[in-house]
Parts: structure tokens; sequence; C-alpha cells
């Protein structure tokens, strides 16, 4: 990736966010397209830079059931533009990340399910386990990202067939220009600590807790340091036949 | 069981508990810039090492996949040049050795830093971009159920 494609890059980062204002509030939330058109146009042109590199045309192809009633359909775009399937002839090589995701309607007992595979005409080619292990998962397409799970996905593919040796790697390029005084991070993330070890205190602290509660209640209600009961010696004496 | 034996249980239980608990917090250190520290060969630092670059002979993917897996990124990124992981305490971008090397380059900053350093990449992602749209639409319409 050049400078220039850098630079590219941002002006079309640009126009995308002003397209995209319309975009977001005119069309209501539904099934399809899983992208938004600025969206796809984005990752449609990335997939692009990615083949002028790699001489491998990447794509994408999503097909949703939507049995709650706004359609079923299906949500391709590739290197060669949106709505354009990365197997093609102009293609001599092609990836695609292919995925299902299936609504059921309110009243089915079924739940919403996704699953997904990675076509190619590449011997050697990533796999659907490369994209596991990569952190992409069939929940994610069920989520409320699932544009971006979905774009995640298939901008790994460049990279991993670069790690496969079947295509030249790809390098970042870092941006030197100054922001514009408006745009910074936002939304800092969780504490690091407590996504790796959350668990690990969640399991003790309950262990811990539980067994408190189970003393307690031992304590209260059992009354293990209670005498014990005095047994009532004149009737044991009735019996053993004692008398006076 | 008798009371006393099922009281003593309990309060081992919760001794375990509370011996598990406390190791797990006072045991516990480190962070994903110190994993990486002690993993990878630093070749640059800047701003007082709240920036730093470090190479490894192992690919991009490899590298990210080895980072996230030991710390569990907030969040995830990639693109065909590489992956940005991001943590509270940094966010990291894994990208391929520069052109005619091998293996990859690893990017530690601070959040401010690397939003900079990253912006084409995760601009209106992960956080302000100069327009509106910066986000990706997200979520089907039965999401969440």
């Amino acid at each position: 990736m050049t400078a220039r494609s850098l630079l590219r890059r941002l002006a079309r980062a640009l126009v995308i966010a002003g397209v995209a204002a319309p975009a977001l509030t005119a069309t209501p939330a539904g099934a399809l397209p899983v992208l938004e058109a600025a969206d796809a146009t984005e990752l449609a042109q990335s997939l692009a830079e990615a083949t002028e590199d790699q001489d491998v045309c990447y794509g994408w192809e999503v097909t949703v059931y939507d049995y709650g009633g706004s359609g079923d359909g299906i949500d391709q775009g590739s290197s060669l533009g949106v709505g354009k399937s990365a197997n093609a002839a102009e293609c001599a090589q092609w990836v695609i990340f292919e995925a299902t995701i299936t609504y059921t309607s309110a009243s089915s007992e079924s739940e919403d399910s996704a699953s997904f595979s990675v076509g190619s005409n590449v011997a050697g080619a990533p796999t659907a386990a490369d994209l596991r292990a990569n952190g992409i998962s069939e929940g994610a397409l069920l989520g409320n990202n699932d544009d971006q799970a979905v774009a995640n996905a298939t901008l790994l593919l460049p990279a991993l067939m670069a790690e496969k040796g079947l295509a030249e790697p790809i390098s970042l390029e870092a941006n030197t220009q100054p922001l514009p005084a408006s745009d910074k991070a936002t939304g800092t993330p969780g504490s690091d600590w407590l996504r790796k070890y959350g668990a690990a205190v969640a399991v003790t602290a309950l262990l811990f807790l539980g067994g408190l509660g189970w003393a307690a209640w031992i304590f209260f209600r059992e009354h293990p340091f209670a005498p014990a009961p005095v047994r009532n010696i004149s009737s044991s004496r009735r019996s053993g036949g004692l008398s006076e | 069981m008798s009371p006393k034996v099922k009281l003593f249980a309990a309060l081992g239980a919760a001794g375990v508990g509370l011996v598990a608990l406390l190791g797990v917090m006072f045991g516990t250190k480190g962070s994903v810039r110190s994993y990486i520290a002690g993993k990878y060969q630093r070749v640059e630092a800047e701003s007082k090492g709240s920036s730093a670059v470090y190479t490894s002979n192992q690919s991009p993917g490899v590298v990210a996949k080895s980072i996230s897996s030991r710390w569990k990124p907030a969040e995830r990124v990639n693109d065909p040049g590489g992956s940005f992981l991001r943590y509270r305490s940094a966010i990291i971008a894994v990208t391929a050795a520069g052109a005619g090397q091998t293996g990859s380059r690893i990017y530690v900053d601070d959040q401010r830093s690397g939003y900079n350093r990253w912006y084409p990449y995760v601009g209106g992602l992960w956080g302000t971009f100069s327009g509106p749209g910066e986000t990706f639409r997200g979520g089907g319409p039965a999401a969440g159920k």
C-alpha cells in the first residue's frame, strides 16, 4: 500500500462519512443489506487495494433468511465492486467469505443461527477454522455489529493468504498528519485485567461467598454448637424397671 | 452428616474460595504491554515509552493471535494490511514487516497516539471522525434474540 492509497483511503472515508449520514437515518434496520451502501463501498475498495497488491480477488457473500418478514436475500460484494462476486472471469484467483444468517420469526421456538465458510479456487486457501482462530465467530454474525463481523472476516482473508505464503504480505501505513481538532479516541474499553481474570474472580468469589452463606445457614438453622439434649433420667429409670 | 461436619465443610469451601480469590487478585500481574515487551524484540520507543515498536519473525496473523489469546482485546479490527487490537491500556497494530522482509511489526501506543497513528483504519470505529456516519450500521432484525 502506498502513500497515495493512504490518502485515497482517508479521502474515501470522509466521503463515506458524508454519504452514510442520510443512509443511516433514512434506512430502517432490516435483515438486508447487512452492510450499508457506504460501508459496502468502503469494504469493496479496501479489497480492491488488496487485490492490486496480491493479484487475488476477495469478496463476501452473506445469505440471509429472515422469517421475521423483512425478506430473504444475498448481500455480496468483492474487489470488483459492491454486488459483484469475486468468482468472475476477471479473477484468476479468488477467495470469498461466505456466511448464512437465519433470523427466525418471533413466534418460532427456534433460535436465530449463523454459519460461515470460505470459498476459493486457490489450493490451500484460508478456511473457516483460520477465521475462527482469529476471533471470527458465528455469534458475532448474529449480534448488533454483524456488519463489522462480515467486514472483519473478509478483510482478514488477504492477511491469511499472505500468512500461508499464497500472496504477498501487505503492510499498514501509519498516519503522520495531525488529526482534526474534533477527532479523538472515545469509549475507552473496560479493564484489561478484568477481561482476562474476570471469570476466575467470579468463580472464586462465588465459592467464598457461597461457603460463607452455607456456613451461616448451618450455624443459625442447625445450631451445631448447641448443648446436647438432656436425657430424661426419670423416664429412663422407669423404662429400666428401677423403682423406689 | 452432623451439623458440625457440615459447618466445617462450608467454612472449608469458603476458605478455599478466599485463598483462591486472594491468589487471583494479588498473584496475577502484568499487562498486554508487558507481555509484548517480554516476548518480542523492541526496535523503537518514543513518548517516554508510551509508544513502542517491536518485531517478530512470525507472521502478523500468528502474532495477533498470540497476543489476543493471551490478553483478550476489547475490540478488534482487521485490514488486509494487518490487525488492530484495542485495550484499555493500549492500541496495538500488527502488520507485515517492510518490503522484502519476513515477519511482522507490532506497534504499541496509548489511546491517543494509537488513534492518531491508525486514524485511516480505525477512525470512526474507535473514536470521532470528521463527519457523521462514523460507525457501521449493525444489528439484524432479531438481534439479541
